[in-house]
């Protein structure tokens, strides 16, 4: 579906949403002449399609990472390939959702919504009406759209941001502790609703977490990064059957896999 | 059952509470007929100590006369075409300069928010500007646009200008880095960022100023009217008018006028405030 006419007959066709991050490092100059490396030469390839969860404590460069994957930062040195095109700044193939869903108080949740659709040159407005609609069916807000964001509780803003983050399709989904801020009955039923929105997207996701369990329940794939300097030191993969559920939560493979996590995380 | 030791051993009838007695509606009209009375109950203390120094210190009426002297001329007075045309002028002076004003400080912080170095330029301009007093610009107001209303309007537009601006700025420039990286990642173009974020972060800021600085406009208009109002005829050429023929109770009936006058301006704004800000309200968590 074409929501804004503006785009290109490569971006229309699902893009190929495989992230491939070349030797990127990131180094920021302190006040007082000194360097911090909060990333150093890292590389990693995420397939299409791909649940991969970023583990670590502050400070190890995950955030970092995540921004130069959006082309919000530009990294000291390597680049960042998003499908066969190289990062330079933003791109509508990229959803990002932060931990505070910074919702504009003086739009609706449906134009919250539908807000990154709108920009640009030309956008057709019914269609972008009629995805913020599916948008909310998914995240299970229908009926909310005309609702203001102070009207809503914690996990619905978040819902909401993460309805934004959908609204062009992207091809990839960046995430950075999006559901840190929610209580825990809250952030269990987000994850499901996670993994269904994914499941109907089929975008790869890149998801930013210190959450062990969460890192687990959700990803193919787990990454653990580590402070001073920043850096990848491991790369685990998670084959836990799929769909996955509460019984997943309690099976000896998940133990054993987060207890091997923290093993990697605790060096 | 468990009894609790203290318990009483026989039941109490729920008395209603006076608020579920009556209709909504009987008890709105209570409520304001309560506020009525109770302004009343202000302004007759008010007149009736008045109206008490007056008497008991023998103040002559040429300092202040007594309440029945002012509210006579305030009553003559709004029976008076000479005193609405009056109105009407000071009213236009107070409302163009603002316009002019508020316009002119708008344009102007959204050029230096979105240029850092257009501030940087004429940011220490407008500082030194700021500092010079307003009202020592009249005389020469009048030399460059006569002494009819356009000295004036100049005048209040030079008063609202700065508060206007840098309020204005402040607000533009008052978003967060989420806000702004969220306009980053949706491609906002410079006009549509100002449109959809700024601006409405701007309006708390603009409102503030505009509350500060209307009322002020009406200080302004009169002020300036004043100093010399030529050809047009404002409340504050009246108040010279009274001085003049030391009609003090006149003068006194003039500034009952104009001080309603500002509080119905002060209202106007309020009001406005509460509607272009209805969705800056306290957030739920």
């Amino acid at each position: 579906m074409s929501l804004l006419t503006d785009r290109s007959t490569a971006d229309v066709a699902r893009h190929d949403g495989s992230i491939t991050v070349n030797d990127v490092s990131m180094e920021f100059k302190t006040r007082d002449g000194g360097t911090i490396h909060a990333l150093t030469e890292s590389s990693l390839t995420i397939p299409s399609g791909q649940f991969v969860s970023v583990l670590g404590p502050s400070g190890c460069g995950k955030s970092t990472l995540l921004r130069i994957i959006a082309g919000l930062a530009d990294p000291t040195s390597g680049s960042v390939l998003i499908g066969t095109e190289q990062v330079s700044g933003p791109s509508r193939q990229v959803g990002i959702a932060f931990q505070t869903p910074s919702l504009l108080q003086w739009y609706t949740v449906a134009e919250n919504i539908g807000l990154p659709a709108k920009m640009g040159k030309n956008s057709n407005r019914e269609a972008v009406d009629a995805r913020v609609e599916e948008l909310l069916d998914m995240v299970k807000l229908s009926g909310l759209g005309e609702k203001y964001p102070r009207e809503l509780s914690g996990g619905m803003r978040q819902r909401v941001a993460i309805a934004r983050c959908l609204v062009n399709d992207p091809a990839v989904i960046l995430m950075d502790e999006p559901f840190g801020a929610l209580d825990a009955i809250t952030r269990e039923y987000m994850h499901d609703e996670l993994l269904s929105i994914w499941q109907a997207s089929g975008a790869t996701v890149f998801f930013i977490t210190h959450d062990i369990s969460e890192a687990v329940y959700l990803s193919d794939r787990v990454i653990v990064m580590s402070p001073r300097p920043g850096r990848i030191v491991a790369d685990m993969t998670i084959d836990l059957p799929r769909p996955r559920g509460e019984a997943t939560r309690q099976t000896p493979e998940f133990a054993q896999l987060a207890a091997e996590l923290r093993q990697h995380i605790s060096h | 059952m468990t009894v609790l030791k203290n318990s009483p051993s026989i039941t109490l009838p729920l008395v209603p509470r006076a608020s579920a007695r009556g209709s909504r509606a009987s008890r709105t009209v209570v409520f304001a007929l309560r506020r009525v009375a109770v302004i009343l109950a202000y302004v007759g203390v008010a007149l009736v100590t008045w109206q008490g120094l007056v008497s008991v210190l023998r103040i002559d009426p040429i300092v202040l006369p007594g309440p029945i002297p002012v509210l006579t001329a305030l009553w003559n007075q709004v029976q008076a075409p000479v005193v609405w045309s009056a109105t009407w002028v000071t009213f236009q002076e107070a409302m163009l300069g603002f316009a002019v004003g508020a316009a002119a400080g708008i344009l102007l912080a959204i050029m230096l928010a979105e240029s850092d170095l257009l501030y940087r330029l004429l940011n220490p301009y407008i500082v030194a500007f700021q500092a010079v007093p307003k009202v020592a610009l009249v005389p020469l107001f009048m030399i460059w646009f006569g002494f009819g209303i356009w000295s004036k309007v100049v005048l209040i537009a030079v008063f609202v200008f700065f508060p206007v601006m840098v309020n204005m700025y402040s607000g533009l420039r008052s978003t967060t880095d989420e806000e702004e990286e969220l306009m980053r990642v949706s491609h906002a173009s410079r006009w549509q960022r100002l449109r959809h974020l700024r601006l409405y972060k701007s309006l708390p800021f603009l409102f503030a100023a505009f509350e500060a600085s209307f009322v002020l406009c009406l200080t302004g208009a009169v002020f300036a009217e004043l100093l010399g109002s030529g050809t047009s005829v404002g409340l504050g050429t009246m108040l010279q008018m009274y001085t003049s023929r030391l009609d003090i109770a006149g003068l006194f009936g003039i500034i009952t006028l104009l001080s309603l006058f500002g509080v119905l301006l002060d209202g106007a704004v309020k009001l406005a405030a509460r509607y272009f800000l209805r969705w800056d309200r306290p957030t739920r968590n």
